[in-house]
């Protein structure tokens, strides 16, 4: 067998070129179907946050849900039921029709000097007695973890103060601890819980260390945390308050009365 | 029997990779706690073995001794990368499940023990088929851990309950050990077992 040097350096040579120019091909090819799908993803996730829990993937546990609806098409239903706008730091929305509120990714804005940080909204649209109204409103959730970063939604009802739903679509935290922050389970516990106190201060919600006692004068601002996944529960804690804290000029906004989103 | 057949035929039995050799216990812990991840990574990993095998043996003669391995790995690498992209095209919620265990079937040591036993010093039939039946396998003990690890932990299959409510009115509870990778060492040691009994095979 060939054994010199220069063949060796030219076989391994050719070797990488083909096996990169196949990988390069394939990635090409399957682009645009991967983005659609990480895309439907990204809406699910939005639309299970504000509420629509017949969007769930799991066939069993959509289902279960069904009643209110079923969920075929989440790009229909995210088209029908859902507003997109952005806003900037200051909280008032910006025209920008060239960046989809939906492909915005946080942790690369997070990196943007302030003024060109752009924060979506996401609004849940019902008509109620014939007239459009906003139901929920729903903001994207980011931060660390123990391991991983961790992305979610976060939706609050109309008062702005209650939530109505959270999910989290993407982590890479340790299975069966840190990543039950995905379960169901967990994040029903935030259903209900407030992120204002009586003087209508932010909050947010506290992930304890352990069980919630319900006759705490703080009960509404927390909720059970996961046995063996402390740090990913703190990591939670702090990103929804991070998460939250960048978005009250908007919401402060719409809590004094002003438009949540320009009705022409 | 005719040759052809029984290299495709031993390493489902009495040569299988996870229960005779012990290679790929990793995987076969971590995506078995429920059937469909199970049955998506067999598939995986029968796909990538069988076309490392078929290509390592195309070019063998051409493969200079010094960098074998290099040469083996970035065949496997490039196939592994190939089904991750396959997968999130295609089955999107389920590679966001495996995450990072298809990534991992590069360092699955039937992969590269294959190559190495098998597909290095015979010719492309063989091979693919040798490459097809370590796969499947592997793929099969992976079937059966996630059947009974997603029946006795969650009582469901598929993600449809088939345990009867009134089982759980009866006071029946799912097994939580299931769930973990303890449960699925339980299962595996008893079909090693098992198959042992029955084969009368002996470790020297």
């Amino acid at each position: 067998m060939r054994q010199d040097n220069t063949y060796t350096l030219i076989f391994l040579g050719a070797v990488a070129l083909a096996s990169s120019l196949i990988l390069a091909l394939a990635s090409q090819l399957l682009k645009d179907r991967q983005d659609l799908l990480r895309q439907a993803d990204m809406k699910r996730n939005i639309l299970i946050a504000a509420g629509f829990m017949e969007c769930y993937s799991d066939a069993a546990e959509a289902r279960r849900e069904m009643g209110s609806g079923v969920c075929k098409d989440v790009h229909l239903y995210y088209e029908r039921h859902m507003r997109a706008l952005l806003l900037d730091h200051l909280g008032n929305a910006v025209d920008e029709l060239e960046t989809r509120p939906e492909l915005i990714d946080p942790a690369r804005e997070a990196e943007k000097p302030k003024e060109k940080r752009r924060f979506p909204v996401f609004l849940r649209i019902d008509e109620i007695d014939g007239r459009e109204a906003i139901t929920a409103y729903c903001v994207p959730i980011y931060g660390k973890g123990l391991w991983s970063s961790l992305y979610g939604y976060l939706a609050l009802e109309s008062d702005l103060d209650t939530v109505r739903g959270l999910s989290f679509y993407r982590q890479g935290e340790t299975p069966g601890l840190g990543a039950e922050i995905q379960s169901r389970w967990f994040q029903d516990e935030f259903k209900g819980k407030k992120i204002l106190d009586a003087n209508g201060k932010l909050v947010s919600i506290t992930v304890l260390k352990g069980k919630a006692d319900p006759a705490s004068p703080l009960a509404a601002h927390q909720v059970d945390g996961i046995s063996g996944a402390t740090l990913t529960t703190k990591g939670v804690t702090e990103l929804l308050m991070k998460s939250l804290s960048m978005y009250e000029p908007y919401f402060n906004m719409i809590r004094r009365g002003g438009a949540a989103y320009d009705r022409r | 029997m005719t040759v052809d057949k029984k290299i495709f035929l031993t390493p489902i039995s009495e040569n299988n990779p996870i229960t005779t050799q012990v290679l790929g216990i990793c995987s076969a812990l971590a995506v078995t706690s429920q059937l469909k991840p199970s049955i998506v990574m067999g598939l995986a990993v029968i796909a990538v073995v069988g076309f490392s095998n078929l290509i390592t043996s195309l070019i063998r003669g051409f493969i200079p001794q010094k960098v074998r391995i290099i040469v083996e790995m970035t065949v496997v690498a490039s196939l592994v990368i190939m089904v991750d992209q396959i997968l999130k095209a295609y089955a999107f919620q389920m590679s966001k499940q495996l995450s990072v265990f298809v990534g991992l079937i590069i360092t699955n040591c039937i992969v590269l023990g294959r190559i190495e036993a098998f597909s290095m010093g015979n010719p492309p039939v063989p091979s693919l088929l040798d490459g097809l039946g370590n796969g499947l396998g592997y793929a099969i003990i992976l079937f059966i851990v996630g059947f009974f690890r997603e029946l006795l932990g969650f009582g469901k299959i598929l993600g449809y309950q088939v345990l009867p409510e009134s089982l759980y009115a009866a006071g029946y509870e799912n097994n939580g050990l299931m769930v973990l990778a303890p449960g699925a060492f339980i299962i595996l040691a008893l079909i090693v077992w098992l198959q042992r009994t029955i084969s009368g095979y002996r470790e020297e």
